[in-house]
């Protein structure tokens, strides 16, 4: 599956091996581009905005700090919200406040899109050991 | 039971060795080891960590605090009851390190009910919310067992620890913390939801009835 993925902290980091492990195509973007370069090495793709992540994507992923970083990578011109496909699907793995993640998904929704709130439980530790546990809230 | 004319104390053999599994405070422990000691006698103090289901499974641990060579002698007897048994260190600290661990396992569970309460205020449904918690990196044996008690019909009518009785550790853990001066907030945090459940009239169920405190504090009664 082509798989998009932003933000490449010490979660991203582990996540995008194990979907390219498993076969995936991953495209990839990171607000700094230079912390990216080991996830290089072993295949993932990189676009130059959220929005172009999506765009090659059949599924986004994002995992970011806080609210605020969630908004600017999902929505806005340059954000996934603009280059989703309609029957693509984004999932924020982002920790944030439930009527945080509510209000991103409903500019999704009025976009006629879908976002799905996706967080996973788990440290890098866990990760690694293929142990981490994800749960989702949205459409079904 | 283990002092006085009819006690264990003026019928022990000389060779013998008397284990206290009780959990009870540290100095109390050791004033009774002192009193066997002075009669040429040997005693530990044995306090077991786990439930009647942990039991039941062969998996209990049993710590041993006193003399290392009587502990030896009856580590086979001990490996009868539970799968580990450990030496902890001079007498009372096994029973130092119990109360120890109860600490955790009562702020442990305590915790899970705090959170499962926010989750099903928000909307999660409650069985959705323990399936969650237990898959999570949060969970742990004890929460294995006991979180699922928290459902619809599924707390037992025979508590494994009932408030009452989880409060009795609670109160030795919070005494102990004191008379040693090391703070245990967490501890007196989750004492206090004790307090609420006898309040409410819960005191007899397994203390993991305090999810039901906080519902009700949080305004989802049923």
């Amino acid at each position: 599956m082509n798989i998009g993925f932003v933000g490449l902290g010490a979660m991203g980091m582990g996540i995008v091996p194990r979907l390219l492990a498993a076969g995936h195509t991953v495209t990839g973007w990171n607000r700094t581009k230079t912390k990216a370069e080991p996830l290089f090495k072993l295949g993932m793709r990189w676009a130059d905005s959220p929005r172009e992540v999506a765009g090659e994507s059949e599924v986004v992923f994002s995992i970011v700090t806080d609210a605020a970083a969630v908004r600017s990578v999902a929505l806005g011109s340059d954000g996934i919200i603009a280059g989703l496909r309609k029957d693509g699907i984004y999932l924020d793995m982002s920790t944030i406040a439930p009527d945080a993640s509510r209000a991103v998904s409903a500019e999704f929704a009025k976009a006629g899109l879908i976002m799905l709130d996706a967080p996973i439980s788990g440290s890098p530790v866990t990760l690694a050991e293929g142990k981490a546990s994800i749960m989702v809230g949205g459409a079904r | 039971m283990a002092l006085g004319d009819n006690g264990i104390i003026s019928g022990l053999r000389k060779d013998g060795v008397y284990l206290d599994m009780s959990t009870i405070a540290p100095d109390a422990s050791r004033a009774v080891s002192a009193e066997f000691a002075k009669a040429g006698l040997t005693m530990l103090d044995a306090p077991i960590s786990g439930s009647p289901v942990t039991l039941a499974q062969g998996k209990a641990s049993i710590m041993v605090g006193g003399d290392k060579a009587a502990f030896e002698r009856v580590q086979p007897v001990l490996l009868a009851i539970g799968a580990k048994a450990m030496h902890i260190g001079e007498s009372g600290l096994a029973v130092q390190m119990k109360l120890a661990i109860n600490l955790v396992l009562m702020v442990e569970v305590i915790a899970f009910c705090e959170g499962v309460a926010l989750a099903e205020k928000g909307g999660v449904s409650r069985e959705v919310a323990v399936d969650a918690m237990l898959k999570s990196v949060a969970a742990s044996p004890v929460l294995g067992y006991r979180g699922p008690f928290i459902l619809e019909g599924k707390m037992p009518e025979v508590p494994l620890a009932d408030v009452n009785l989880q409060q009795k550790d609670m109160t030795l853990v919070l005494e102990l913390a004191r008379k040693m001066g090391v703070p245990a907030p967490l501890a007196a945090a989750a004492n206090e939801m004790m307090n609420a459940c006898r309040g409410l009239g819960l005191g007899h169920h397994d203390f993991v009835i305090a999810h039901e405190a906080y519902r009700r504090l949080g305004g989802m009664s049923k």
